[in-house]
């Protein structure tokens, strides 16, 4: 499932229509173990088991809506203050997709950046932590940390 | 730097104004090594029919006019997307950054109107008042 806000993890958004071209993987992995859940009879998750026959299409909407978002729990709208975008307005499929080819790179920066400041790591390693340095730092995060 | 692109294609339209063939020309002169180097543009470029000559440029942005793309191709220079450029330069080493002015839209001009503000008045008439406010302000400058 993809992601596009951030905060407090539970921010989706609700427009199925967006993932379907990235999340067709999704789609595909999820409906095999339909089938399979379908063929096995021993399964608990058996539709025969269940008396419900098997879905003919299936329902991309539905399916891509995790759990959490469906039962209506908005924290990402409480406290939060900051007015900047955390994902494009429009719904453009190619602008989209830029976004996510330019977010792998980003995210990889925030990881490594995460994982050097908020870490304090043993003095042996210090020399090691130093030499790594920070990617994207301000000037004066860098100061104190180098 | 790659942050800094990811951050823009969250941007309205309004917030990311073109650039024009001549601003790019004007901005790049000074950097080193600059037939190397990609120029960013997270945006719209447009040509300028003002800028004579135009240097082999490669060029990244959201969308190109026909004349600017054709201006580009012409002068040996490559007008790239910008999922192109993510291929080359994954982190954005060896790129230019650019950003087209935020206050040349028309409406600017408009904002703070009052008296003696010097500003564009919303008007839909062309009449006989404003030629003549025209005229005044014509020759009180002249």
């Amino acid at each position: 499932m993809t992601k596009l806000g951030h905060g407090t993890g539970q921010h989706f958004r609700l427009r199925p229509e967006t993932y379907f071209h990235v999340t067709a993987q999704f789609v595909i992995s999820l409906s095999n173990e339909l089938l399979l859940a379908i063929n096995d009879d021993s399964s608990p998750d058996s539709f025969k088991n269940k008396m419900v026959s098997p879905p003919r299409t299936v329902d991309v909407g539905t399916l891509l809506i995790p759990a959490r978002a469906q039962q209506g729990i908005d924290i990402a709208k409480h406290h939060v203050k900051k007015g900047a975008r955390t994902a494009p307005a429009s719904e453009d499929p190619y602008l989209l997709l830029l976004v996510k080819v330019s977010n792998f790179p980003c995210a990889n920066i925030r990881s490594f950046n995460q994982s050097n400041v908020a870490v304090p790591l043993p003095r042996t390693s210090y020399r090691l932590q130093v030499q790594q340095g920070q990617v994207l730092t301000s000037c004066l995060n860098r100061e104190i940390f180098i | 730097m790659i942050q800094a692109i990811l951050h823009r294609l969250f941007l309205s339209k309004t917030n990311r104004p073109p650039i024009s063939l001549s601003r790019i020309v004007k901005e790049t002169e000074k950097v080193e090594d600059l037939s190397s180097k990609v120029v960013v543009q997270v945006g719209t470029i447009t040509d300028d029919v003002r800028q004579q000559e135009i240097p082999k440029l490669s060029i990244a942005a959201l969308r190109f006019t026909k004349g600017a793309r054709e201006r580009i191709l012409k002068a040996g220079g490559e007008a790239l997307t910008l999922d192109q450029l993510a291929l080359r330069s994954p982190t954005g080493s060896n790129t230019v950054l650019l950003r087209g002015k935020r206050n040349t839209r028309e409406a600017v001009k408009h904002f703070g109107m009052g008296p003696h503000k010097h500003k564009k008045p919303y008007t839909t008439s062309k009449g006989r008042k404003v030629r003549l406010s025209q005229l005044t302000k014509f020759i009180v400058t002249h």
